[in-house]
């Protein structure tokens, strides 16, 4: 337990020094020192924007919402995706797979094509939580077959579900000639552009999820051992699944909502904690939060700030995320044999 | 009685599985089923733990009605060492055990320094640290039936049932883990249910057999009552001999030449 404590400092003292150094980078560079100097005093409210008008605005109004926002996502998608392992007793399950990303991005499309203001500032959140819990709902009672839920069943109607969301989808670019531009990138994910109320919407609802869920990291863990073991341990596993499962699902649903999808965070970074950590839950809520805040920042500044050209992020955790899902595929086949 | 199973009946699909059993189990015994195939020993098991609860009829633990308490309060009173189990994620052993606690640890709480103490207690008592403890996946059968039966001893439960819990084991550990659920009956007036298909098994350990075909009990009772040609001969459908040492006690039943067993068919 002090050895987790440990970790968990450590990883968090990489966050912040990251967070910091991020905001000093960029195409106008500040100097480091600078960069602590602003932060800290704006943190004790003695706000130097009165000195440094311009590296003031560069830092608090365009850099640290962008850095913020891809540390909530990735924390976010982090936990989502432990939480669907935890819960599928999948380790290749992830938001995305169950076609809960697939039903997100249909909604919030819907709201971005027909420009519908039904709520205000967050229809386009409302509308692709929606779907998301729909196309979980669809999932779920799809692969729903004779009392029981199995791995492959979930799998097939998540493929299923997300196929049927994305035809919908494209059904939708293809009335929206002109439109199209605006789905499609916000498609392939992206950070740029992030104001502190994107970083404050995610915020606001992964800590109140990641406050239950350390609840019910005990149930999470029993839940592993499949329904009939966890039933004998006293936990009702369908309230407990179907629970989990819409907390997940609002936490990606959130995320997709405010930057698009961003595929496989959700599987790397539990499986990569669970290599590193073991398996118990009541750890991996805390280390699959911060190392996926930890790598989603990191690999939206590396795009940032290192390459020439702003590629969407989502394709940056596709094409790094697709091969190591390859390797896990490959190693789970081979301990099945 | 610390368990009674009244006019229990379950089917599936308009298939009867069980059909209205009535059993009772005393403290400090040691019960066996055996039954072929399908009989429907293992949904009778998960009935009386809260496993399944789309049965007619009603299962009193300790005269409690197991419908009106939680499955938390039921876990209390029932443990369940399982046939086999899949686990795809890795946990160690100790984590595996400290689930077992999970029943009496108070809701938004954590487990407390008691129940480590426990989980630490039977790890040295089933020799565990001898065996590969970075992850459970990575046992093989027995040994994961070996950390299931720790499992039910640090669940702590008065009753416990054995669902085929030793058909991964070895000869030694079959024995030496019955004989030590046999003491626990002893020393700590346990009731253990266990379903067999070894039947010399049931025979060395068990004091009372209870005999399920077909979703119904052809015979229940002290071993010696109930053990004969003929009661076997109905639940199985084939010829056993009998062999009883000078005491007039049964030690072992083997299956008739292998001719006869199609004749009678």
């Amino acid at each position: 337990m002090k050895n987790s404590k440990l970790w968990y400092v450590i990883l968090l003292v990489i966050l912040f020094t990251s967070i910091v150094y991020y905001a000093s980078r960029g195409f106008i560079e500040i100097p480091f020192k600078t960069t602590i100097n602003m932060i800290i005093s704006e943190m004790f409210g003695e706000s130097l924007k009165s000195e440094n008008m311009k590296f003031w605005y560069v830092i608090f109004e365009v850099r640290i919402p962008r850095v913020l926002t891809s540390v909530a996502a990735g924390a976010s998608l982090g936990l989502a995706g432990l939480i669907f392992q935890a819960v599928l007793l999948n380790p290749l399950a992830d938001p995305y797979i169950l076609g809960v990303s697939s039903g997100a991005s249909f909604g919030a499309s819907l709201a971005l094509i027909f420009n519908l203001q039904l709520f205000g500032m967050a229809t386009t959140s409302i509308f692709s939580f929606i779907f998301a819990v729909l196309s979980l709902i669809l999932t779920l009672s799809i692969s729903y077959m004779n009392k029981s839920i199995t791995k492959t069943s979930l799998i097939l109607s998540g493929i299923i579900v997300s196929s049927f969301f994305s035809a919908g989808l494209s059904f939708m670019k293809y009335l929206a000639s002109e439109e199209v531009g605006i789905i499609v990138f916000w498609l392939m994910g992206s950070f740029s552009a992030k104001s502190w109320n994107d970083f404050l919407l995610i915020i606001s609802v992964f800590i109140p999820v990641f406050i239950i869920v350390y609840f019910f990291t005990d149930k999470m863990n029993i839940l592993s051992l499949g329904d009939r073991n966890a039933k004998n341990l006293g936990i009702n596993t369908n309230l407990t699944r179907v629970f989990l499962l819409m907390l997940a699902s609002l936490l990606s649903a959130i995320v997709v909502s405010r930057s698009g999808i961003i595929g496989f965070v959700g599987l790397i970074i539990p499986h990569l904690c669970r290599f590193i950590w073991g398996s118990d839950n009541k750890k991996l809520i805390f280390y699959s939060s911060i190392l996926g805040a930890i790598l989603l920042s990191f690999a939206d500044n590396f795009i940032r700030i290192f390459l020439p050209v702003e590629i969407p992020i989502g394709i940056l955790t596709s094409l790094t995320g697709a091969p190591f899902f390859i390797l896990v595929m490959r190693k789970k086949f081979r301990r099945i044999k | 009685m610390i368990l009674e199973a009244k006019n229990i009946s379950y089917s599936i699909n308009t298939k009867a599985i069980l059909k209205d059993v009535n059993l009772s189990f005393k403290e400090k015994t040691f019960y066996g089923i055996l039954g072929p195939n399908g009989a429907g020993k293992s949904t009778f098991a998960d009935i009386i733990c809260g496993i399944k609860n789309d049965y007619s009829g009603n299962v009193l633990i300790k005269g409690k009605n197991i419908k009106s308490i939680s499955l938390k309060e039921i876990a209390r009173y029932v443990s369940l060492v399982p046939q086999n189990f899949y686990l795809d994620f890795p946990f160690s052993i100790k984590e595996i055990l400290l689930m077992g606690r999970h029943p009496h640890k108070k809701t938004f709480k954590t487990y407390s320094e008691k129940d480590y103490e426990m989980v630490d207690i039977v790890y040295d008592m089933f020799d565990f640290k001898l065996l590969n403890n970075n992850s459970v996946m990575d046992l093989s059968g027995g040994e994961k039936q070996r950390v299931f039966f720790a499992k039910s001893i640090v669940q702590d439960t008065p009753l416990v049932l054995l669902d085929e819990s030793t058909s991964n084991l070895d000869i030694y550990y079959t024995h030496k883990l019955l004989k030590f659920m046999k003491k626990q009956v002893i020393e700590k007036n346990k009731t253990v249910i266990g379903i067999f298909h070894d039947i010399n098994c049931a025979l060395n350990y068990c004091d009372e057999l209870i005999f399920l075909k077909e979703g119904e009990i052809i015979a229940n009772g002290i071993l010696d009552e109930v053990v004969n040609e003929r009661t076997l001969f109905n639940l199985y459908n084939m010829d056993f001999e009998i062999f009883k040492n000078n005491e007039n006690k049964i030690i072992s039943i083997l299956p008739k030449e292998e001719e006869k067993r199609y004749e009678k068919v």
